[in-house]
């Protein structure tokens, strides 16, 4: 089996007066891994179902491989696809959920049990095909929803959040493996989520969405390494980046060496990209310290009351109240609108470093 | 607290339920089947042992014997075809509509209605000549019938009205049934290319096992139950033709004041019912899914 493109063009989806999904376009191409990746009421689910054909859209249009799907019911669209709630059908065993579609599209006996065989090799589930759902955990019923997409052999595959009932360490593998199956079978897959860790280690392609409309779409480190607004920059990466205003005559003075020129201007850092430099840095006093195994997470006030936080390797806790210079990069450094929230790599010039020019020419 | 007390004041706390379970349903039941191996006291003479005397009678009663039949007929004809019914009206009302509540207040309105009025209604419908149903029939041109007053039709004529009465209270479980089925259930079943049939006949149905055995047990009791509209409409005529079991031991008990072959009665309705019911739950639990 190979994967389809699917392609979507301004689709829009209104309940009653609320606009859902607000002209939404994505394209996944041929066995690729695309997410939609947003919070909760983003719209990523409705378009997910949009793509599906579980919901009918009040504009734009959807196509798989070469076909217009827009008006076509679910059924023959050539998909599969996982649910969150897994929608396995209680009162079949595993085996009889697995060949449900395949009975209902009439695929010969024959063929259905190579494919069952097959399905359940390549999950390990050959030792449940007898039980129903309700004598299952709930990883393996996930591992049947998983099977019961894959055994329809469609070249894409839609997955609505298929992995938030399950504890982190299964959560984890999980993640490998779907990703693993993907990558073998060559299907095209369209997968939701709100969990950004899973958008970024799964994904070819994340589309954050927010507020029904897409807010940036790229590769992952795309959307790590230049977040085009406020918006992304928060909801990408843990833990998150910290926003100080650069009203602050005193942050602004560090940044720019002029108390004025950061009026309007919010500075994004990532705790990572944060160190401490003894005698240069920004003053700022540790208020906590987590330690987390294989690094500390720093929170520290700057001056002016703006917390900012300091990612630093190994157990490098320090007393709250300890007084410490904080310093990053000039590319770690990112500039932000204010007012509407937008990325400002034009100002990154105004830094006073010719390392911010020479970097600007190279993205440039 | 030591054990005794503890004993006592659990004791306590059911009395009030077992004191009204023991008066008016344990002892009654005893108290029948006690009834029905003595004779009718009257008068002067108190009731003495008959051993089975009164069932021997029973069992040379053509009217029994006509009873029981005439509620077997009305018991298979009224309980598939209200159960379909209701079901048939619960999926139309399932779906969204204008109009929607009102087409559920609709269905439902004749659950609400006594069985008395329902009679009477159905009463008008059946009036030979001027009521609802011959001006129909003579509309179309056909020949007037007296509906409750032959033996051909009239017990026909109270299996419609139950039905009339009944689907709409069986609607109100399985509406509730099919709301409580995952809509995710029937979109995963569409994706896989299931039409509506096949999503109803392999997804929706067998979720709806178990309200589909509660409701066949629950018509089942009121085939054998209801009897209000055969005393409005009929008092089991023409000909005992309409007579069903709990009529006649109406008849039995309160018209001819016979206790003892009352209660013998009731003691093989009791039995027939609980022996169905017993069936039913072995049978059908089998092919039962329960959440």
């Amino acid at each position: 089996m190979t994967g389809a493109t699917v392609t979507v063009t301004e689709i829009t989806k209104r309940w009653g007066e609320t606009l859902a999904v607000a002209g939404v376009s994505l394209s996944a191409g041929e066995g690729r891994f695309v997410t939609l990746l947003g919070p909760s009421g983003c719209g990523k689910s409705t378009t997910l179902r949009v793509i599906a054909g579980l919901e009918t859209v009040d504009g734009g249009s959807v196509r798989i491989g070469d076909r217009d799907v827009t008006r076509l019911p679910p059924s023959r669209r050539a998909l599969s696809m996982v649910f969150q709630s897994y929608a396995l059908f209680p009162h079949m065993t595993v085996a009889e959920n697995l060949l449900f579609g395949l009975k209902v599209r009439k695929v010969a006996p024959v063929e259905r049990r190579r494919r069952l065989t097959r399905v359940a090799e390549l999950l390990s589930i050959d030792g449940l095909l007898s039980r129903k759902p309700s004598q299952l955990s709930g990883g393996q019923q996930q591992r049947v929803a998983l099977g019961r997409a894959l055994i329809a052999e469609a070249p894409v595959c839609l997955m609505d959040e298929p992995l938030s009932n399950l504890d982190a360490q299964l959560r984890g593998e999980m993640r490998r493996e779907i990703r693993a199956l993907q990558e073998r079978l060559g299907i095209t897959m369209i997968y939701v989520t709100h969990d950004q860790a899973e958008a970024m280690s799964m994904s070819d392609h994340v589309v954050l969405m927010n507020r029904g409309a897409i807010e940036q779409q790229g590769r992952p480190g795309d959307l790590y390494n230049r977040p085009a607004s406020l918006f992304t920059a928060r909801f990408i990466g843990s833990p998150a980046m910290d926003i100080l205003d650069l009203s602050d005559p005193d942050l602004s003075r560090f940044v720019f060496g002029d108390p004025e020129k950061g009026a309007g201007l919010l500075l994004g850092l990532r705790p990572e990209t944060v160190s401490p430099a003894p005698g240069h840095g920004l003053p700022a006093v540790v208020e906590a310290s987590e330690y987390l195994g294989a690094d500390t997470l720093l929170s520290c006030r700057a001056a002016g009351g703006q917390r900012l936080s300091a990612r630093l390797p190994g157990a490098a806790t320090m007393a709250p109240g300890t007084g410490v210079n904080l310093t990053w990069p000039e590319e770690a450094t990112h500039l932000f609108n204010a007012a509407d929230g937008r990325r400002r790599d034009d100002r990154l010039s105004d830094c006073p470093t010719a390392f911010t020019r020479a970097r600007l020419s190279q993205i440039c | 607290m030591s054990k005794r007390l503890n004993a006592l004041y659990g004791w306590l706390l059911i009395l009030p339920a077992v004191s009204l379970l023991a008066a008016f349903t344990h002892l009654p039941a005893v108290m029948t089947l006690l009834a029905s191996v003595h004779s009718t006291p009257r008068g002067t003479r108190p009731p003495h042992f008959v051993g089975l005397d009164n069932y021997r009678d029973m069992m040379a009663d053509p009217i029994f014997w006509q009873s029981l039949w005439n509620n077997l007929i009305y018991a298979l004809a009224t309980i598939p075809v209200s159960v379909a019914l209701a079901l048939t009206m619960a999926l139309l009302v399932n779906r969204s509509f204008p109009g929607r509540s009102l087409a559920r207040l609709a269905f439902f309105t004749p659950t609400v209605l006594p069985m008395i009025a329902v009679a009477n209604i159905w009463l008008f419908f059946y009036t030979p000549d001027y009521g609802l149903l011959d001006r129909l029939v003579g509309f179309l041109g056909m020949a007037h019938h007296n509906w409750l007053g032959e033996r051909g039709t009239a017990l026909w004529a109270l299996i419609a009205v139950a039905i009339w009465k009944e689907s709409g209270f069986f609607m109100i479980f399985y509406l509730a049934a099919l709301q409580q089925i995952p809509a995710t259930l029937r979109e995963a079943a569409a994706l896989e290319g299931a039409g509506p049939w096949t999503c109803f006949r392999r997804v929706t149905l067998p979720l709806l096992m178990p309200t589909t055995l509660f409701v066949l047990i629950n018509a089942l009791i009121n085939a054998f139950r209801m009897v209000d509209h055969v005393v409005v409409m009929t008092r089991g005529g023409p000909d005992n033709a309409t007579s069903l079991l709990l009529f006649h031991i109406f008849e039995v008990g309160f018209r001819f004041w016979d206790s003892a072959y009352a209660a013998t009665l009731t003691v093989v309705l009791v039995t027939i019912l609980s022996l169905v019911a017993a069936l039913k739950f072995h049978f059908l639990d089998s092919r039962t899914h329960y959440r």
